[in-house]
Order: structure tokens, then C-alpha cells, then sequence
């Protein structure tokens, strides 16, 4: 795919329409979920994934290949959202009720209604997380870049990546002793 | 929970769908940077940009081009010059020739020059000697006046003076005679040595050629070699002159020591063709001999 991406990046560098639209189709998708994820809402990702795609096209002629098409749009991506959050003071998430309606409506590979309760608890935990390491996560497992890749998205070395992975996962873990003990309790 | 069961949760997450209409709204918004390339493409077209790097390396090696055809003119000419110069001083030996004979005929022009002048000076002495020559007429019609004088008793103690007055006027005469008969033997001996490797003859009889007559060779005052002026060459010899000789084939580089000299008048003719008189009553000068040749030194008083 990536071999494939780059490809139609070149053509669209020639002004390639087709090519462009093709590399569109292709990513659209993963766009926008990282970026509803984050902002919240359909609209404000829908208009994060249209500057995206703007800042894309005009910085088609920088691109220097130095990493994939999909980490190179990744970063634009990531900076559009930075853009966004710094005229907003909003610090809200995705509330509860979205995670449990995606987990309610959309296909999931969870078989039983105790897992999905869980997963849906984790999704929480991950968005009480501070925000590096909240969008390391997202990076990482949500949009399922490699180390590199998110570290190149996010500008930083992939051993910090790494640091802030297993912090996060540190977190959640204590969040989840919290969570059984309590259940515990309140069963006894 | 443990980590990898939370991975394997989190690595599933669902995925947001986007809304309808969305693709259509990205793929209508896509604005592909084709006036750049536009751009670029008209800075293509134009010929002098595009082939610039060529035309600059063209222009630097016609520049290096030019530089060693005008390298290759100068070792050109430098070479010529150099082949005539070598050329120039293969004939440096002729030219050293030419200039010493140049110099040569510089010497000789000079020496005719003084020849010359020694000539002018000559023809003044001959006019005088024609004036003196008349002085004898006047001389004999003073005589005569005198003897006529003194057949008057009353003037006896005047008709004295009157020939010691005559005597003087005569001995003056010779002297100025001699004096002009060293100058020409003077002249003789130098054009004589002119012809001959500029040696001087140490014969006066070997120089007949240059020496008019044998008159000049006799002082006016050695009345005992009166008879020989009559002489010709022919029969003329060194030993009937009255001049005596002390020349010496070389004098002419000794332009001071003297080469003839009248041993009446005490007038000696120098090396260089000069006359120097002395008074033999009162002596100034007297004779030396340096290095085998003879000087004429003022005596100190």
C-alpha cells in the first residue's frame, strides 16, 4: 500500500487528478477517525480532515520521501489538530455514551458483554491520559503506525515513544486494580 | 487486565465512520499545485536559462582557449627575438672590428686636424720669415744711411749704437729663422710618422719627402754650414745640419722629451712638434735625461 501511495503521490505531484483523488479514497477514512477520536465530534473532524487534505496538497511539492505517504499525512494531520485545540480551549473528550454507542453499533471483534464492558472502560481510561501521551496511544494503537512512524509523526525518538507507551500502560493497569477492587467491594 | 490483553483491546478500537458526503467534499477540494508547474515549465522554454551551465563552461574554455593562443603569439615572438638577437651577437666580432677602425679613423681625422692647424701656423711663420727676408734690404739702406752719417766728424759717438741696433735686429732675425726651420723639420718628422706606424726617422735625410729643401735643415746663424743649404738632397747629410738629433723611433709617445735642438739658439723641437726657445745667455731651462730620452726642466731659482 505504502509502495502503492507513493506511486499516486508522485502523479499527483504531476497534477494528476485521478491520482490525487485515488489517495483520498485511500485515506480519507483513517483520517478522519484519528481525528474524531481526538476532537469529539463529526464536524469539527470532517473540517480537521478537509484542512488536512488542503495543507496536503499544497505541501505536495516539499514532500521529500523521507518517510511514508501515510506517516508524511499522519503529521500534517497531527499539526492540524495541534492548530485546532490551540484556538479552542476546549479540553474535552468523547464522552461515554459515544464509546458505548461505537461499541454498541459498530462491528467489534469483542465476543462477550463483559469484554466490550472492558474495552469500553479502557477507551475512558485512555482519554483521561495527558495529551502526549494520549496521542502517542492513538498513534500507536488506535491508527496502528509503528514506532517509528509515530515518533516521526510526533517529532520526538522512538524510544520516547516507547517511554510513553509503557507509562500509559502502567496507568490503565492501575486504573483497572482500582476497577476490580471497587466492583469487589461493592459485591461484598 | 494484563498488558497484552489491554494491547489487543486498544489495537481493536473502532473505528469512526465518516460521514456521507465527505469524500465528494475532499476529492472536489483538491487543488493540485499545477501553476507552479506551469511556471517551472515557462522557465524552461526559455532557452538561455536552460542551457546556461553549458553556455557558462562554453564561455570558460573559449576564454582558456583564447588565453593560450595569446600565450603561444608571445613564446612566438619572444623566440623570434631571441633567434635575432643570437643573431646580432654572432656578427658582435665584425662590429668590434668596424668600431676600431671607426676609431682608428677617428684618431687619424683628429691628427689631421692638428696637421692642419700646424699648417695654418706654418704659412703665418713662412709670411713672417717674408717680412723678416726684407728686413736685410732695409738693413743695408740703414748701413748705407749710417756710413753716410758718418762721414759727418760731428757724429761719430751715433754711428756706434746704430750697428750694435743692426746686429741685434739681425741675430733677432736668425733666431726667428731657426725657430721656424725646427717647426717645419717638427712637421716633417710627424707626417712621416703618420705614414710610417707613427715611428719618427732618426735621419733627417730619410725624410727628404716631407722636408721642402735643405735651407730649413741649416740655422741661419751656423755661418760654417752655410754652403750646405745650397745642397740638394742628394748630396745632403745628417752630420751637415746644424740641428742635432736625440730622436728615438717611439718619441711620439713622449710628446715632451725633445727630439732635435739648435745648439746656437738654444731652441729645441719637442716630440709633439713644438718649438721651445731658451736664452742660452741667461739660462731658465736645462737639459735632463730620463729613461734614456732627454727633458727640458726649469731650473730653479
Amino acid at each position: 500500500m505504502s509502495d502503492t501511495a507513493d506511486i499516486l503521490c508522485e502523479r499527483a505531484r504531476k497534477g494528476d487528478l485521478f491520482a490525487a483523488s485515488e489517495l483520498v479514497t485511500q485515506f480519507y477514512q483513517r483520517i478522519f477517525a484519528y481525528l474524531r477520536r481526538l476532537s469529539g465530534n463529526d464536524d469539527d473532524a470532517a473540517d480537521l480532515t478537509q484542512k488536512t487534505f488542503a495543507r496536503t496538497w499544497q505541501a505536495l511539492e516539499s514532500y521529500q520521501r523521507r518517510s511514508s505517504f501515510s506517516t508524511w499525512l499522519h503529521g500534517i494531520a497531527h499539526h492540524v489538530y495541534l492548530d485546532w485545540r490551540r484556538k479552542r480551549t476546549l479540553g474535552d473528550s468523547q464522552s461515554d455514551e459515544w464509546w458505548e454507542a461505537q461499541s454498541d453499533h459498530s462491528p467489534t471483534p469483542f465476543e462477550n458483554a463483559a469484554e466490550r464492558e472492558m474495552a469500553r472502560q479502557l477507551y475512558r481510561w485512555v482519554d483521561e491520559l495527558d495529551d502526549e501521551k494520549k496521542q502517542t496511544v492513538h498513534l500507536h494503537y488506535y491508527q496502528n503506525l509503528t514506532l517509528n512512524e509515530t515518533a516521526e509523526v510526533l517529532g520526538i525518538a522512538a524510544s520516547t515513544v516507547k517511554y510513553r507507551l509503557r507509562e500509559a500502560l502502567d496507568f490503565l493497569r492501575r486504573r483497572s486494580v482500582e476497577s476490580e477492587s471497587h466492583t469487589e467491594r461493592r459485591v461484598v | 487486565m494484563n498488558d497484552t490483553t489491554m494491547e489487543r483491546i486498544l489495537f481493536q478500537a473502532p473505528k469512526p465512520i465518516a460521514p456521507l458526503g465527505l469524500l465528494e467534499r475532499l476529492q472536489a477540494e483538491i487543488a493540485l499545485p499545477t501553476a507552479k508547474q506551469a511556471t517551472k515549465a515557462r522557465e524552461w522554454q526559455n532557452p538561455l536559462r536552460r542551457w546556461f551551465p553549458a553556455l557558462a563552461f562554453s564561455v570558460f574554455m573559449l576564454s582558456c582557449a583564447i588565453m593560450i593562443a595569446v600565450q603561444a603569439n608571445w613564446n612566438t615572438n619572444l623566440k623570434n627575438e631571441n633567434a635575432a638577437l643570437r643573431a646580432t651577437t654572432a656578427d658582435l666580432p665584425k662590429l668590434r672590428e668596424q668600431h676600431a677602425a671607426l676609431e682608428q679613423a677617428q684618431a687619424q681625422h683628429d691628427e689631421l686636424v692638428q696637421l692642419r692647424r700646424d699648417n695654418e701656423e706654418m704659412h703665418q711663420l713662412q709670411a713672417e720669415v717674408a717680412q723678416l727676408r726684407s728686413l736685410p734690404a732695409e738693413i743695408q739702406r740703414l748701413q748705407n744711411e749710417n756710413q753716410r752719417l758718418a762721414a759727418a766728424p760731428a757724429q761719430n759717438g751715433s754711428a756706434t749704437s746704430a750697428a750694435t741696433f743692426f746686429e741685434e735686429a739681425q741675430a733677432q732675425f736668425e733666431r726667428a729663422q731657426c725657430v721656424n726651420n725646427l717647426k717645419q723639420v717638427g712637421l716633417a718628422f710627424r707626417i712621416w710618422a703618420g705614414d710610417n706606424n707613427n715611428k719618427y726617422p732618426t735621419s733627417l735625410v730619410v725624410m727628404s719627402n716631407e722636408l721642402s729643401t735643405t735651407k730649413i735643415l741649416v740655422c741661419p746663424s751656423d755661418k760654417a754650414r752655410q754652403s750646405f743649404a745650397s745642397l740638394g738632397f742628394g748630396q745632403f747629410q745628417d752630420s751637415m745640419s746644424s740641428y742635432q738629433l736625440t730622436v728615438q723611433p717611439d718619441d711620439e709617445n713622449f710628446p715632451e722629451c725633445i727630439i732635435a735642438k739648435c745648439p746656437i739658439h738654444g731652441n729645441y723641437l719637442l716630440a709633439d712638434g713644438s718649438v721651445q726657445q731658451t736664452n742660452p745667455a741667461k739660462p731658465q731651462y736645462h737639459e735632463v735625461q730620463k729613461d734614456g730620452r732627454w727633458y727640458l726642466e726649469r731650473i730653479n731659482p
